[in-house]
C-alpha cells in the first residue's frame, strides 16, 4: 500500500508541477489562515479593515485563495493586527506533506499574544473533555463548561486546544484531578461520536444530551 | 484528515470519469493540474463556510451547482454540487469547464445540474474522486 509520502514523491517528481502545487498551496493557506484568525478574534471584514487601515474590499481580496501577489509588508501588518507574528522560511517539499495534513480551520487557528499559553499559561484557556465527552475550559482559575450546568467530571483533563470564549456558556464546578480516571481522556478522544465538529484534530460532540456529564 | 468525501460523475455508456476526461480533452498544463489537485484536496479539508468565505468554492451559480475558481494558465472552473446524497459530508464533481472572458461555456451549468440529477437517480453514476494525473 502506498503511503501519503510516497504518493506525493511520485506526484511531485516533475519540477514545474511541484512548484506550481507548492505555490497554489501557499496562496490557499495564507488566505484561509487570515479568515480563520480574523473569525477566531470575532472580527468582521469591515472591523478588520479598520484595524489594518484599509477598506473591506481590500480585506476580501486578501482572503481570496486566488490572491497571489503577497507583499511582505502587508503580511506583517496583518500579523500585527491579529496579534501573531509572521514567519517566512524556506522549506523542503517533504514538509509540505505534513502541512497539507494540517490544513483545516482548527489547525490554522492561533491564540493572540495575550492568550499564548507558552507565554502566559494562567491566562490561557485550557480545554478538556470530561468523562462524558462534554467540553470544559479553564479560564484563569475558573472552569467553564459549554453545555448544561452541572458538575463537570474533568479529572483527566489535558491541554488540547484553545477555544473562543463564545463557545462556552455556563460555569461549572470541577472535581479535583484523580489518578483513578487516568486514561479516560484518551478513550474519549479516540472515539468519534456522531455529528461531530473537529477541533485541532479532536472530535467534539455537537450537542450534549441533558445531564450527560453530571456525575 | 479529509472532512468531506469527494466523488466524480461518470458519464456516457462507458461510465467515464467526467473530470479525468475533461483534463485530458482540454490538455491542461502542469500548472493547471497542480492547482486543480491542490484546490480539490483543500476543499475536502475545509468546512463549507470557510470554503465559501475564501472563494475556494463559489456559488451556487445555478440551482445546486457550485464551481471552483482556479486562476492557473487558464480559468479552470470545475463544477460540483454538495452531496447530492449527503450534503453535509460529500461533494460530487459534475463537469469540467474553462471560463473565457469570465463566462462559462453555454449550457454547461445546466449540464452540470443534469448530471447531479442523474446521480440522484442512480448513485452508481459516480465514483470516488480520482487525483488528476500530473
Amino acid at each position: 500500500m502506498k503511503t501519503f509520502h510516497s504518493e506525493r514523491r511520485q506526484e511531485w517528481a516533475d519540477e514545474d508541477y511541484r512548484y506550481a502545487y507548492a505555490e497554489d498551496f501557499l496562496n490557499t493557506s495564507i488566505a484561509t489562515q487570515i479568515v480563520t484568525l480574523r473569525e477566531q478574534r470575532g472580527l468582521s471584514q469591515a472591523a478588520f479593515a479598520q484595524v489594518l487601515g484599509t477598506k473591506q474590499p481590500g480585506v476580501s481580496r486578501l482572503e481570496n485563495v486566488n490572491h497571489s501577489t503577497w507583499k511582505t509588508e502587508t503580511l506583517k501588518r496583518i500579523a500585527r493586527a491579529l496579534g501573531v507574528r509572521l514567519k517566512i522560511s524556506f522549506e523542503t517539499f517533504g514538509s509540505l506533506v505534513d502541512e497539507e495534513k494540517k490544513f483545516s480551520r482548527s489547525q490554522l487557528e492561533r491564540p493572540k499574544f495575550e492568550e499564548d499559553p507558552a507565554l502566559n499559561p494562567q491566562a490561557a484557556p485550557m480545554v478538556a473533555k470530561n468523562k462524558y465527552g462534554a467540553l470544559v475550559q479553564r479560564v484563569g482559575s475558573e472552569w467553564l463548561a459549554g453545555f448544561e450546568a452541572g458538575r463537570a467530571y474533568a479529572e483527566r483533563f489535558m491541554r488540547i486546544a484553545y477555544l473562543n470564549a463564545h463557545n462556552l456558556v455556563a460555569q461549572a464546578t470541577v472535581t479535583a484531578p484523580s489518578p483513578s480516571n487516568a486514561g479516560v481522556f484518551e478513550t474519549l478522544v479516540s472515539r468519534k461520536p456522531p455529528e461531530t465538529a473537529e477541533y485541532q484534530g479532536i472530535p467534539i460532540p455537537a450537542k450534549q444530551p441533558a445531564n450527560s456529564w453530571i456525575n | 484528515m479529509p472532512e468531506y468525501v469527494l466523488w466524480d460523475f461518470l458519464e456516457g455508456a462507458r461510465f467515464e470519469n467526467v473530470i479525468l476526461r475533461w483534463v485530458q480533452d482540454e490538455r491542461l498544463t502542469k500548472r493547471d493540474r497542480a492547482a486543480l489537485n491542490n484546490r480539490i484536496r483543500r476543499l475536502a479539508q475545509t468546512d463549507y463556510a470557510l470554503a465559501v468565505q475564501t472563494k475556494l468554492l463559489a456559488g451556487p451559480i445555478y440551482k445546486h451547482v457550485y464551481k471552483l475558481v482556479i486562476h492557473a494558465d487558464r480559468m479552470l472552473r470545475p463544477m460540483l454540487c454538495r452531496g447530492p446524497i449527503d450534503n453535509e459530508t460529500e461533494y460530487t464533481f459534475l463537469l469540467g469547464a474553462i471560463e473565457i472572458n469570465w463566462k462559462l461555456p453555454r449550457g454547461s451549468k445546466e449540464q452540470a445540474e443534469g448530471n447531479r440529477e442523474v446521480v440522484l437517480s442512480n448513485a452508481d453514476r459516480r465514483c470516488i474522486h480520482e487525483d488528476i494525473p500530473q
